[in-house]
């Protein structure tokens, strides 16, 4: 059945994501000459307190508290210190990609970025080490790092990381030692999570709060049609309306743009819009599901066969014959999609929660013949992809709506959000396929 | 033009009578704690505070706050964390955490009302929704919170 082909692909290729992992590049790249920091991935302040880079999506799975945990230990630094930030996707693009391919699925995050984050951390350990032994004239040997200081055992001295990290900003140490896994303080322990304060007082950035000077808010309809245009509006009505700056097409869709979203959403009501439906203009619900009975009929793929089903069945006291179908899903993330992009002449910025900013990245760059030394792909918290569980079939995978919001903010040089109202993100996924499946079986008394 | 009481400060707005609370908060006021979930006061994503009782703002006019009190989960612990903050922070409840700003603002206003809910009195009045599932945390903060209540009372 085509839905089931489709997800098959789907997962072949998050079975070798799995695989390949993260694709981290060692040795890390040297420090961007920012105060403090170590490498790509650590930044140490001067009072001490460490600043770890996150380079997955942050979608509930936890990720930020478990990836910094993983730095902090090997670190040897102060947990009650530790903050998190998005890592740089501009950066990872000019600077021979130190966060590798930056995309967030397939349940991979801690397995694929651990071995990395691991000698990250340590050869930025290793350097903090050589630098307090070099102040004190002493073999780096008899010192050792602890709690986010390094002390030497012979004389009792000690000197705080935030101390040290400028003169520890120096060629990576290549072949850092790992701690043992029974020296361990951090992992294997429960801890709270880092993000948990900012999303009890309303303080954490989802891509739906960012807010620019000057800034536009585009809604959108979609043809209600899949793989339908827009034919003609018109939006002499729309544009009466207070604070509408513009009703304007934007890649087959149709775009309402005003001064706050509310304003935008309601002039979209009153464009009179004709679409262009095309060749699914009959498909509905009941014709899929005949379709797909019936390929199932004529077509269908043996997925499971036990024993000797026909000499079975044939003595069978009690038959079954269960036909399961699943219908096309939407994720249906609490927090619609959106996406706010703010292009000039020699630079895109994008905002938003993704699991793929390499491809909201590259989409950019397509979209404004720019180079992507030039686009700033900003991080925000996910508000859900799939079942809030890091799923890797989420549909923040996708660019399209980012695509939108470029797209607009290149034609009104300003900063424009593009938010999808709820009825348009269920009517516009990309759906978990349908599946028709049968299943006969023989059981005996 | 519509005057209210926003987080304890007098607040003056002039937008339609009609625009929906939670788009004056979000998009005028730039309070971008309350959140956007279905526009049909189904989700609970927007829920705040209305003279002290629980009300989803995305379908609530900006005229019916006329005069009023309105809390939002910015307004909530100006103070410092809330107790029913410190207990969501305790028992570690968000995930993705979307939800939460809705979901901690209706069991404030729950527990104003009737400080120790029973299971089913919660599920049926936070009826929130958390696609996450973090209901069950959820439940283990609305029986540590009235101690916190009570503790700061004393």
């Amino acid at each position: 059945m085509a839905g089931d082909v489709s997800r098959r692909r789907f997962l072949a290729g998050a079975a070798a994501l799995g695989a390949l992992g993260i694709g981290f590049h060692w040795p890390p790249q040297a420090a961007s000459g920012e105060e403090g920091e170590l490498n790509a991935w650590l930044v140490v302040a001067a009072d001490g307190s460490v600043t770890v880079r996150i380079a997955e999506a942050e979608m509930g799975q936890g990720v930020t508290t478990a990836l910094a945990m993983i730095v902090a230990e090997e670190l040897e630094c102060d947990w009650r210190g530790v903050r998190t930030e998005f890592a740089s996707v501009n950066r990872n693009h000019r600077d021979g990609r130190p966060y590798g391919r930056m995309l967030t699925g397939g349940f991979c995050s801690v397995r694929g970025g651990r071995a990395g984050l691991h000698r990250a951390a340590a050869e930025a350990r290793e350097r903090l080490v050589a630098a307090a032994a070099a102040r004190w004239g002493v073999p780096a040997a008899s010192c050792r790092a602890e709690q986010g200081f390094v002390r030497h055992a012979g004389s009792g001295r000690q000197l705080g990381y935030g101390e040290l990290a400028k003169a520890a900003a120096r060629p990576p140490v290549r072949e850092p030692p790992l701690k043992s896994p029974a020296e361990y303080r951090l992992l294997g322990r429960p801890l709270a999570r880092l993000d948990t304060p900012a999303k009890v007082d309303g303080s954490a950035l989802y891509g739906i709060d960012v807010r620019l000077p000057g800034m536009l808010y585009a809604a959108i309809a979609h043809c209600p049609v899949v793989g339908g245009t827009l034919e003609r509006f018109d939006e002499a009505e729309a544009l009466r309306r207070p604070g509408v700056a513009a009703i304007v097409e934007v890649a087959g869709a149709l775009a309402a743009v005003a001064d706050n979203w509310w304003r935008a959403n309601e002039a979209l009501a009153a464009v009179r819009v004709t679409w262009r439906e095309g060749d699914n203009a009959k498909l509905d619900s009941g014709v899929l599901r005949d379709r797909f009975r019936a390929e199932l009929a004529s077509n269908g793929e043996l997925a499971c066969e036990r024993g000797d089903f026909a000499a079975a069945m044939a003595v069978a006291s009690r038959r079954l014959e269960v036909l399961y179908e699943m219908p096309f899903l939407a994720h249906a993330a609490m927090e619609p999609m959106n996406a706010t992009a703010w292009v000039t002449e020699d630079r895109v910025d994008v905002w938003l929660g993704t699991q793929s900013p390499d491809r909201v990245a590259a989409a950019a760059s397509r979209l404004t013949a720019l180079n992507l030394d030039r686009i700033h792909v900003h991080q925000c918290y996910l508000g859900g992809t799939d079942a809030g569980v890091g799923d890797g079939f989420g549909r923040r995978f996708e660019s399209d709506c980012a695509e939108q919001a470029i797209a607009l903010s290149k034609r009104f040089a300003r900063p424009v959000k593009v938010l999808w109202s709820r009825e348009q993100d269920m009517r516009n996924d990309f759906y978990r396929p349908m599946s028709t499946v049968a299943c006969n079986a023989g059981l005996d008394a | 033009m519509a005057e209210f009481i926003l987080n304890g400060r007098a607040a003056s707005i002039d937008a339609e009578a009609e625009m929906p609370l939670l788009w004056v908060l979000r998009d005028v006021l730039g309070l971008t704690g309350t959140k956007f979930g279905c526009g049909i006061a189904q989700c609970g994503a927007c829920t705040v505070h209305v003279d002290g009782e629980a009300q989803r703002a995305c379908m609530l006019p900006l005229a019916a706050v006329a005069g009023r009190a309105v809390t939002t989960i910015e307004g909530l612990g100006a103070g410092g964390p809330h107790p029913v903050q410190q207990a969501w922070i305790a028992e570690d409840v968000p995930q993705c955490g979307y939800c939460q700003s809705g979901q901690i603002m209706a069991v404030v206003a729950l527990l104003a009302r009737e400080p120790r809910p029973d299971a089913a009195t919660v599920a049926a009045t936070v009826d929130n929704i958390c696609r996450c599932g973090t209901y069950p945390r959820l439940l283990r903060a609305v029986t540590r919170a009235p101690e916190l209540l009570t503790g700061k009372a004393g």
